[in-house]
């Protein structure tokens, strides 16, 4: 999010990657890097916001103990609602999920940081733990029949190879589209609040008469970091709805 | 939810039996089962109130596109790909870009219309559904339903 004052200001300057520790393994590249010390950031933030919640109880909670119990209740119930009771034993894949996307989008609002969730490699290997998820469990559950997902019922046997193919390539698009929302929000949000807070910079670096008119911008950054805010829970909370949806489909094949 | 050991803090050690930590806790379960007896199961796939704010809308719209166009992604993949393999250059590509774009129609209209399960089971058609719905809703979560 940082807009630093430069000659030139660069909007996707913030995505780049940097490393921090270099390491490899037999010719791969597995340096540390500064996204995956957010991402230890927003494990670790999660980590203690949970532990706490489990911990410290004597009946009246705390605030922090208040939002870890809030978080658990507002997945536990998103489950519950999307796939049913006994979807429940996906519950810590479903919640992990929130509350990684969910904190690793608000601490790249904080001025500095780095957003994990704006490089889609992060969101698809996301997006594609939760389709292979669903694969594997459709199949391990149902075994032949969760191929009936691909076979809706009611359809004339004429159009039923047609019907199939566009059922198989709409279930494929899935960890795409699931994967690309998340980017494509966190990206385009960044990105507008670079922009803005760089017409802001140029405008107080423009003659006298200009600075005046830096208020505008800065207005706008300001209207936008709340917007990015709510995008931010937003976003968490579509992607872990989407995987409830899922796998709800993974449990029910049955349309 | 575990009952700990810890001594309440700010009561007489003698505590007596209401401020004790273990009744307490057993308090709380009772009075969540009854809440959670009392509360009307939500129908699924809709967890939130479904208000239509800009927001929503707004969102709606986006994962309406992404789901259009990813799909067209797919089949033109994969029509590609068969091509590749089956050395039948432009003819599979073509197909299964088309293929795509139909299951993209399929993605959108699924994204934004309520499921037809779900549909039977809240009309008014089906008894459970019927009564959970003259029930107003207990503590609505979820903030902004936008998706479903």
């Amino acid at each position: 999010v940082a807009s630093e004052p430069g000659p030139a200001i660069n909007p996707i300057e913030q995505f780049s990657l940097s490393h921090v520790l270099d390491i490899r393994v037999a010719h791969f590249d597995v340096s540390i890097t500064n996204s995956t010390i957010y991402m230890i950031i927003a494990v670790a933030l999660a980590c203690w916001l949970m532990s706490l919640t489990a911990n410290g109880t004597t009946g009246v909670p705390g605030r922090l103990q208040a939002m870890g119990e809030m978080a658990y209740e507002f997945v536990a119930g998103m489950v519950r609602s999307a796939a049913g009771e006994h979807a429940m034993r996906f519950f810590p894949l479903v919640f992990c999920l929130f509350m990684f996307i969910l904190i690793c989008n608000l601490v790249g609002l904080i001025p500095y940081s780095f957003t994990v969730t704006s490089h889609i490699i992060v969101t698809a290997v996301l997006a594609l733990t939760v389709f292979f998820t669903v694969v594997i469990i459709g199949i391990k559950e149902h075994g032949f029949h969760f191929f009936k997902l691909f076979v809706p019922s009611g359809v004339p046997i004429y159009i039923l190879p047609l019907v199939v193919a566009i059922e198989i390539i709409s279930f494929l698009s899935r960890p795409l589209s699931h994967s690309v929302r998340l980017f494509a929000n966190m990206l385009a949000g960044h990105i507008t609040l670079n922009v803005f807070g760089g017409f802001c910079v140029m405008l107080l670096g423009a003659s006298a008469a200009l600075k005046a008119v830096a208020i505008l911008p800065f207005a706008m950054t300001i209207g936008l970091y709340a917007l990015e805010l709510l995008v931010a829970f937003l976003q968490a909370y579509v992607f872990t709805m989407l995987t409830c949806m899922y796998l709800n489909d993974a449990l029910h094949p049955g349309h | 939810m575990p009952a700990r050991e810890t001594p309440p803090r700010g009561t007489p050690s003698g505590a007596t039996p209401p401020d004790d930590p273990q009744a307490l806790q057993a308090r709380l379960e009772a009075l969540k089962a009854e809440i959670r007896a009392k509360t009307p199961e939500r129908p699924r796939g809709k967890p939130a109130s479904s208000d239509d704010g800009f927001g929503s809308a707004m969102s709606m719209g986006l994962r309406a596109g992404g789901e259009f166009v990813a799909a067209i992604f797919v089949g033109g993949a994969i029509g590609w790909g068969l091509d590749w393999v089956l050395h039948t250059k432009p003819l599979l590509t073509i197909l299964f870009f088309l293929l795509g774009v139909v299951a993209g129609v399929f993605n959108v209209i699924r994204a934004t219309s309520p499921k037809a399960e779900n549909f039977v089971r809240d009309s008014r058609l089906s008894g459970k559904g019927a009564d959970a719905k003259d029930v107003p809703r207990v503590s609505p979560r979820g903030g902004d339903g936008q998706e479903d």
